[in-house]
Parts: C-alpha cells; structure tokens; sequence
C-alpha cells in the first residue's frame, strides 16, 4: 500500500508538517518552514542565473559582442549598496530611478489602450436593459470612488447607498469564487496524500 | 446553548473540513455537472470553429499551487485541439509553469498521438517578460532564441517554419492559463488582435468577467469547475469531474458554518438585549 | 548628485522609453528590444540581493542567539547548499529536479491549501449579517457558491425559469459584478496614472527613498 519512493515520502512528511500548524504551532512545521523559505530563495537565484544572467553575458556579451550591456550590469551593482554603509547607500537610486523611468515610459505608452477599450465597452449597445444596468451601476460606483463630491444632498447619499449594495454583490461573488479556488487547492494536496502516496485512490 | 454555536473549536471545524473533502475522494457520489452557457461554452465553440491546420498558442501562467484547477483544463483543451487537427505551439510566461508541466503535456501529447515538431511544438519559458514577446510579434524565431524547450533548433522542427510573427495571421488564438501576473493582462495589452481565450484560477474569475463583455476575451474557463464542464463537452470525465463532489461538500459545509455562526450571534444578541 | 540627478533620471528615462515605443522608425530600428535587453542585465546582476538580506537577517538572529536560531542555521545551509547544487548542475539536474518536486512543490502548494481551513474558521466566526451590505453580500456568496456546484443545479435547474441558480449567478457576475470590477479597475487606473505623472514630473520621490 505505501509506496517505497522516497521523493513521495518526502513530499507527504513535508505536506503532513505543513498541515499540522493547524494543530498547534510546532517544530516539525517550522522546520519544513525554513527549509521551504530557504529554498524558495535559493531556486530564484538559480532560475535568474540560468534564464537571465548566464544567457546573456554568453550569448549577448561574449557571443554578438553587445558590450553596451556591461554598461548596465555596472550600474545594477549599484543596487548592493543598499547594504553598505549609509553613506554609499544614495547610489542605489541610480538604477532604481531607471528602472522606475522606463516603467512609467512603457506604462504611459501601453496602459491607456485596454482601459480605454474597457471605458467604450460600457457605452455600447444601449438597446438591452441589461445593458442600462451596467451602465447606471459603473457610473455609481464611479462617483463613490472618484468625484469625491458633497454627500450631504440626499440624491449623492442614496447614490452613495446604491453604489455600496453593488459593491457587496462584487465582494459576495468574488468570495464565493475564493471559497472555490481554495478548496480546490486543498483537494489538490488531499488527493496527492491519499492517491500518490497511500495508493488508496485512482483518479 | 445557541450562543454556544458560535464558538466552536477550530480544530474541530478543520477535521470536519477533512472529512467532508476525503469522503467523497475515495468514494464520489457522481453528481451531474451542468454546462455554464456563458463562459464555457463560447470557448468550447470557438475551438470548435477553427479548421485542422490553425495554430494556436497555450501560454501556461502558474505554479504548482494551482495545478488542481489548471492542469485538467490543459489536457481537455489540448485533446479537443487535437481532434479538430489543429496544431500547438506551448510556451510560458512564468518559469515555473513550464518546470513542472512539462512532462504533463508530453504525457498527454504521447496518449493523444500527437507528433513532435508537426502537430505541437513546446518553445519553453522565454526570459526578457514582454520586451520578449512583444519582439516575437514581428520576429518569433529571434525573440524565442530560435530553439525549443529541449534546445531543438527550430529549422528542425516542421511546425515551426510556419510560425515566423506572433500575430493574427499565423495564429488562430492564444488560450492563457492562467493563475496571477503575468499572464492575460500581456495578451490584452500588447496582442489586443489575437483572439484570447483563457483558463482562470476561480479566484480570479470575478474580475475577469469586464474582458468577456468587451470581447476583449472570447471564452473563459472558470476554476475546476470550469475544466469539469470542458471535460463533460469532449465527452473524455477525468479528475475534474472526478473531484467536484468534493468541492460540492466544501461549499456546503462552508455555507452551513456561515449559517450556525449567525444562529449563534442573533441567539446570543438575543439573550443580551 | 544624491537627490535631483535621480530624479531627473527618472524623466529623461520615462521620456525615452515613450518615444522609443511610439516612433515608428525607432521601432524598426529595433530600439525597444535593445533598451529592454539593457534593463534585463540592469536587473539580472540584482539576483543575489534575496539571498544577501535574507543571510543578513538570519545572521543576526544566530549571533544574538534569539529564539529559533538553530532553524536559521538550517535556513542558511539549506539556502547556500541549494544554490550551489543549482548553479553548478543547472536546474534541470536530476539531484536539484528531486528536491524541488519534493519539497518546494509540496509544502508551497500545502500553504496556499491551507488557506481553504481559515476560510472555514473566518466565514463561521468572522461572517455576520448586521446590516443590509452584509446580508447581500452573504446572499450573493451563498448563491455563487451553490450555482458553482452540481447540488445548485439540483435546487433550481438551469432549464428552469430564469435559467435556474447558475442563470442568476451569470447574471450577477456578468452586469453589476463586472460592472463595479470595471470601475474599480477606472478608480485604480486613475490612481495609477496620477501616481506615475507625479514621479515623472519629480513631485513624488519616495521610490528613491527621498520625501515627496
């Protein structure tokens, strides 16, 4: 019945360990805890150096000679000096001021696009009431968030009101579908203990 | 004693959770499984409209965290795709998507008699976020490196020679799966011509609805749910179905817990007052 | 050359990367490609910045001897032992494949399970019906759960009136649903814009670490 590979003893100890901070908080779970931390960590530099830095110092640099990049790759070391003294530590604005510059740029450039296409969206094909509804609920809503006008006058206080009620419908339905994802993922892990490692199940 | 309702150990709530999902794992109940009209079935029927010989794209956006919702949906759409002869190619906008579907899809492609380098093509992840892709558009060979995911130079690969833009003319649609950032958000801002249909996580499904109503997005599968209906519509019941008595019991017992907790406070409200 | 050069990068910055993007012929002259292969080195020699404060953390914590520091003795082997085994054997090795299946995937995916047990909990104490927002949205939760699952099918048919629980649930979702979702995401876009100008014309500094 149980499965004599150690990679799915492993995985089930480990999924257990997690599991049993449900219980009370112990040293089985924080020792699964600090290996996953220190691993997670240690997997991103890897994936970074495999797809990224390698490829490029051996492809672009060495291998097509674009020896424009080292430019970057000095001003990147200017990120460590986060860590240094505080009187070095001002150098890291250097590449974080570009890296912020050509977000924006690239933002201000692509953003408004699909915004503006979702904006049109809400104006076409007036002729179904569902359609009316859509509408006369986003412009509620829109008030409420951004025209930040008196809410005084009964009119803005009931529209206020109204806008709040379809909100709840929002957050209502963006729970249940919460409650749906996660169970999902539990059942994922449920049937990985009981399927992969006991063998009580085939799926 | 009502009051009493509301205060239930924790522990207690979790076992129960337990045995509500691993009751119905080991034995389901087979409950029917009805098709939702708008979501599922535009996405059913837009595969079904494309012809044997278009290429689609299948961008795998997730982790292992949501291979329960996901994975199902890949292998449906991916048998459907292959009944109507049209052909894959598979890439990734996440590192870790790829890492561990990989063998997944290879799996899936073997059982399917589906050949490698004609009728599906895995390119891998591609490093460079959408600079990369936004340089396939015009240029696919030199932004993709020109090799596979298994470093197959693309000249060896059939498929591949009809593939040399990421457009609208090489490419029928892009079907994102799709758990997190990035993932639909770089087809509707940068390929907004492409055809989009996508696989999303439950979680995500109530702020994507807006995209369906712009056309922006063509079909969208929503959570397991979503790959057990597409499972129903290929006629191939796999885990998908398999598994949603289990969720039926979760929200049943989610939604008797909200129940017996309210219950609890009006009675102790009540007794107070 | 601590605080306005930044700054001043910043613009001059935001404002190549717009006209690189939107002239044609810098876009035929391969220019965004060039440029965002610059920003991916500029990154790409960051990768060690992770592990750097992480090992600067957790040595503290071992030096002052504070509670768990032997776990982070194990944090640090483990970090260091992992990193090595991947950049020397690549991450597609078989030794560095085994032990991401084995404990990266599981106990990552276990954590995120987890969240469906505080669901439970949160709903059953946290979930009150006080008023009238409370009560829709426990209304419209319940429904959407139920409509989500094959015993809401069993209440109210979907070939029954009104297309029965997952009729209404797609109606939810698709009118007012998607309609607060758009103007939330006009609200967050105008947030986002204002934002971004403000960096770009030097008003807001906080991303350098300097005051607004």
């Amino acid at each position: 019945m149980l499965t004599p590979e150690l990679q799915v003893w492993v995985a089930a100890f480990a999924t257990l360990a997690i599991f049993s901070f449900l219980a009370k908080e112990n040293p089985f779970y924080r020792f699964f805890e600090f290996t996953v931390v220190g691993m997670a960590a240690a997997h991103a530099v890897v994936m970074e150096w495999d797809n990224y830095t390698k490829p490029f110092f051996r492809d672009y640099v060495i291998g097509e000679g674009q020896y424009y990049l080292l430019t970057a790759a000095a001003i990147g070391l200017l990120y460590y000096t986060r860590y240094m003294n505080p009187e070095y530590q001002w150098l890291s604005r250097y590449p974080i001021a570009l890296s912020v510059g050509s977000g924006i740029g690239y933002s201000l450039a692509y953003d408004p696009r699909p915004f503006l296409v979702q904006i049109r969206g809400t104006f076409s094909d007036l002729s179904h009431i569902n359609n009316w509804i859509y509408l006369v609920v986003f412009f509620l809503v829109v008030l409420y968030f951004v025209f930040t006008l008196g809410k005084e006058k009964p009119a803005m206080q009931a529209a206020s009101r109204s806008a709040r009620y379809a909100m709840m419908i929002y957050f209502g339905i963006a729970f249940g579908n919460t409650v749906q994802g996660r169970f999902s993922l539990l059942i994922g892990r449920l049937t990985f203990l009981l399927q992969d490692w006991l063998h009580l199940i085939t799926l | 004693m009502w009051e009493k309702l509301a205060n239930i150990d924790n522990r207690i709530l979790y076992l129960l959770v337990a045995l509500c999902l691993v009751i119905p794992i080991v034995k389901p109940i087979g409950m029917p499984i009805s098709i939702n009209e708008d979501l599922t079935v535009p996405f059913y029927d837009f595969i079904e409209s494309l012809s044997e010989g278009d290429i689609v794209l299948f961008d795998i956006s997730y982790s292992a965290s949501n291979d329960t919702e996901l994975t199902p949906m890949v292998k449906a759409v991916m048998e459907h795709c292959a009944k109507k002869g049209v052909k894959i190619i598979v890439a990734g906008q996440w590192e870790s998507g790829l890492y561990f579907t990989k063998s997944i899809i290879e799996e899936k492609a073997e059982e399917l008699g589906l050949i490698y380098g004609e009728d599906w093509v895995n390119i891998g992840f591609k490093a460079g976020g959408t600079a990369t892709w936004r340089l396939m558009k015009t240029k696919f060979w030199e932004g993709a490196m020109g090799r596979d995911i298994n470093d197959v130079p693309f000249e060896d690969l059939p498929l591949m020679h009809r593939v040399q833009r990421l457009d609208a003319d090489t490419f029928a649609a892009i079907i994102c799966f799709t758990s997190g950032s990035p993932g639909d958000g770089t087809w509707i801002t940068y390929f907004p011509e492409i055809p989009l249909l996508t696989g999303q996580v439950a979680v995500q499904v109530a702020s994507r609805m807006r995209y369906l109503q712009t056309g922006q997005m063509k079909g969208l599968l929503a959570g397991m749910r979503g790959a057990a209906e597409y499972e129903q519509l290929i006629g191939h019941l796999d885990v998908a179905t398999k598994l949603m008595d289990a969720q039926t019991l979760a929200h049943l017992l989610v939604i008797f817990f909200i129940v017996l907790g309210n219950i609890g406070y009006v009675a102790g409200r009540r007794r107070n007052a | 050359m601590r605080q306005q050069v930044p700054s001043i990068l910043t613009t001059v910055m935001a404002i190549i990367m717009f006209l690189v993007i939107m002239l044609q012929p810098l876009q035929d002259m391969g220019a965004e490609a060039s440029i965002n292969r610059w920003f991916q080195m500029l990154g790409t020699v960051a990768l060690f910045m992770g592990i750097w404060n992480l090992t600067r953390t957790h040595l503290t914590i071992i030096k002052k001897r504070r509670m768990n520091w032997i776990f982070s003795v194990w944090l640090l082997v483990v970090m260091y032992g992992y990193m090595l085994l991947g950049m020397i054997q690549g991450n597609e090795s078989t030794v560095y494949r085994w032990f991401y299946d084995a404990l990266i995937v599981p106990i990552s995916s276990t954590m995120f399970a987890m969240v469906a047990f505080y669901i439970v909990s949160g709903a059953y104490r946290a979930f009150r019906v006080r008023n009238v927002e409370a009560a829709i949205m426990m209304v419209c939760a319940v429904w959407v759960m139920l409509a989500n699952v094959p015993v809401g099918d069993l209440i109210w048919s979907p070939e029954g009136w009104l297309g029965g629980m997952q009729g209404i649930a797609n109606w939810l979702a698709k009118v007012p649903n998607s309609a607060v979702s758009r103007a939330i995401s006009v609200g967050t876009f105008f947030g986002a814009m204002s934002t971004q100008l403000r960096i770009f014309l030097g008003i807001e500094r906080r991303h350098l670490g300097m005051g607004a």
